[in-house]
């Protein structure tokens, strides 16, 4: 079925639309949860806006971490801070006219750059005759792969990627360190909800129907990444949120009991190590780093599965890794930093 | 060709819910009302629109499309348990905040129709708390 | 017959209607109004994912963005009432009296009061 991108001008005219009501409006409300909630909008409306490209892999993501987890960290920083807000401070009319200057000359700046960008879907872009080619050709027949943009997220780029999970793993030791080493004289204990007998009765039910299918559906997308859209990120931050489900729904405590906060952080640490040890036995049995063909004879496979299945192990790092600090973060931010109450 | 039609009707009647949804969301004059709008017709109307979108890749009777529709029917599941239980743990939250619900005498002061003192109900109406 | 042109028009529709229902995001006038909003677009942008995937031809690659996208979404609406429900809690050594009914709640007048202790204890700052 061919496409044609100008049937649908009406909705790219929407979503961009709606994308700029979103952003303004984030801005102008005054209270950080209302701008949390509105952000959370525009990261629904930036995933159409990618699948509509038909970036799956950048709308998959954009669906898992910007539309629910960086949504709930957001809600979960704003509820922290609102507590230590005065409401009858005085306003800062200097920083915020100064930080509207400097968003109007960097606008100014990315418009001017807009006009030196290839057209959409470009066939004769820079992009798509250098490398975008060799990559679609060679991918399947070097790594055994057929999602391409797996394989040069963990194969041909596999730095960039290992390094992602570094990032996000450092991500997680700074909350931990923010947070915890507050001392008690500045610490404001946020307190458990007061008993509710009954109240949380339709929650539990959903979680409890809603939870399981989640978490086969994590491993499902982690471990289909080679065939479909997804993998070790998507996978990750989708398992990670049903903890955090769990928590919502019913405490921390409860969450905490299931997946303890020593085995958080060791998954967070070991998601990094799988990743870099790999690479690293690459690199002792004579290769180059994370160059996976040297596990051909470790395995008993052809060079070209070996690709293939060192794609797969590095995901895994990557979904555990991932997983393990999206928990770490919620139970830090939902907690205030002490682990004892919380949501 | 029958399912063709039956893709329509179901289409169709989701449209007629969100828009339904949307006038009350819109419209209606406290959280709580919007909330029992917003509960009920977007989920019935999601439930149309994935339902049609089912009826649409069955005409196509293969493997590849029954796994498709296999899902979709996942979706359709859980979404209809899903979104009333979100709905339920807005208006619990409200609930909680003590929102101020809509009655005629506290709140209406104008006769019917009167567009400007419907304005200036907002103004007071809700504590400076709920903003934030 | 081909269904195409029809499921674009219905795609624009919803869009429409997503960009009416914004209007409830952007405007308030309460915190649980905009989760109210976010709620109804994400619920509303599965459906619109699947639409694309119906007019692209290729639906098989986008249902998974769709479920996880579905579950997803519950955890954000969840996530917003329930950290916004814990602002409303007193601090503990004032007793929470008990809720009533809202039929049988309080005035308006008084609907402030239990705001004004959420308020102190924001405003105990340390």
């Amino acid at each position: 079925m061919t496409w044609d991108a100008s049937l649908l001008w009406q909705f790219d005219i929407l979503v961009l639309l709606m994308m700029v009501i979103c952003a303004v409006t984030a801005l102008a409300l005054e209270g950080l949860l209302s701008s949390a909630i509105v952000t959370g909008v525009y990261s629904f409306l930036i995933c159409l806006m990618w699948t509509h490209m038909m970036a799956v892999d950048v709308a998959f993501t954009e669906a898992a971490v910007g539309a629910a987890i960086s949504t709930v960290i957001f809600l979960g920083t704003a509820q922290y801070i609102n507590r230590w807000i005065k409401k009858d401070r005085p306003k800062e009319q200097g920083i915020k006219q100064l930080t509207i200057v400097i968003a109007v000359i960097c606008a100014v700046m990315m418009l001017t750059a807009t006009r030196d960008l290839p057209d959409w879907a470009d066939p004769a872009s820079p992009a798509s005759t250098h490398l975008s080619p060799g990559y679609i050709e060679q991918a399947y027949h070097e790594t055994a792969t057929p999602n391409v943009v797996t394989a040069v997220l963990a194969d041909y780029r596999g730095y960039d990627t290992m390094f992602e999970a570094v990032v996000v793993f450092a991500a997680a030791l700074v909350v931990m360190v923010l947070l915890r080493h507050t001392s008690h004289k500045h610490r404001k204990v946020l307190h458990l909800r007061p008993k509710r007998e009954g109240r949380d009765t339709v929650l539990r039910g959903a979680a409890q129907s809603i939870i399981p299918v989640m978490q086969i559906f994590a491993l499902y997308v982690l471990f289909h990444g080679h065939y479909s859209p997804g993998g070790g990120f998507q996978g990750g931050v989708i398992f990670g949120a049903s903890f955090i489900l769990l928590a919502l729904c019913y405490n921390l405590k409860f969450s905490m009991n299931r997946f303890r906060e020593h085995l958080v952080l060791w998954c967070c640490a070991g998601g990094v190590l799988l990743y870099a040890g790999i690479g690293a036995a690459c690199l002792g049995l004579g290769w180059n780093f994370l160059g996976y063909a040297a596990l051909a004879d470790l395995l008993g496979v052809s060079e070209k599965m070996a690709r293939s299945h060192g794609i797969l192990a590095v995901e895994v790092g990557v979904g555990i890794t991932v997983m393990a600090v999206m928990v770490s973060l919620y139970y830090d931010l939902a907690s205030g930093g002490d682990l004892e109450e919380g949501l | 060709m029958i399912l063709d039609i039956l893709v329509i009707i179901a289409m169709l009647s989701g449209l007629l819910f969100f828009v339904a949804t949307t006038v009350g969301i819109i419209r209606f004059p406290d959280f709580y009302s919007r909330v029992h709008a917003a509960g009920k017709g977007d989920t019935l109307s999601t439930t149309f629109f994935l339902g049609g979108t089912i009826l649409y890749l069955l005409r196509d009777f293969s493997g590849d499309s029954l796994l498709t529709a296999g899902k979709l029917l996942l979706i359709v599941f859980y979404i209809f348990i899903a979104s009333p239980t979100a709905t339920h743990a807005i208006i619990d939250a409200g609930y909680e905040f003590r929102v101020p619900y809509w009655t005629r005498s506290s709140t209406y002061k104008g006769t019917e129709g009167d567009e400007e003192n419907e304005e200036n109900m907002d103004d007071g109406f809700y504590p400076e708390d709920l903003k934030g | 017959m081909n269904l195409e042109p029809f499921f674009i028009a219905m795609a624009v529709a919803i869009l429409f209607l997503m960009l009416c229902n914004l209007y409830r995001v952007v405007a308030g006038p309460t915190v649980i109004d905009r989760m109210l909003g976010m709620n109804v677009i994400g619920t509303k942008t599965t459906v619109l994912i699947v639409l694309i995937g119906v007019i692209d031809g290729r639906v098989d690659l986008f249902i998974d963005i769709t479920l996880a996208y579905a579950l997803l979404n519950f955890i954000t609406t969840l996530a917003a009432a329930r950290f916004y429900q814990r602002l409303a809690q007193p601090v503990p050594h004032e007793p929470r009296e008990s809720l009533m009914a809202p039929s049988a709640g309080p005035e308006v007048e008084d609907a402030d009061a239990p705001e004004a202790a959420a308020d102190q204890d924001r405003k105990e700052t340390p």
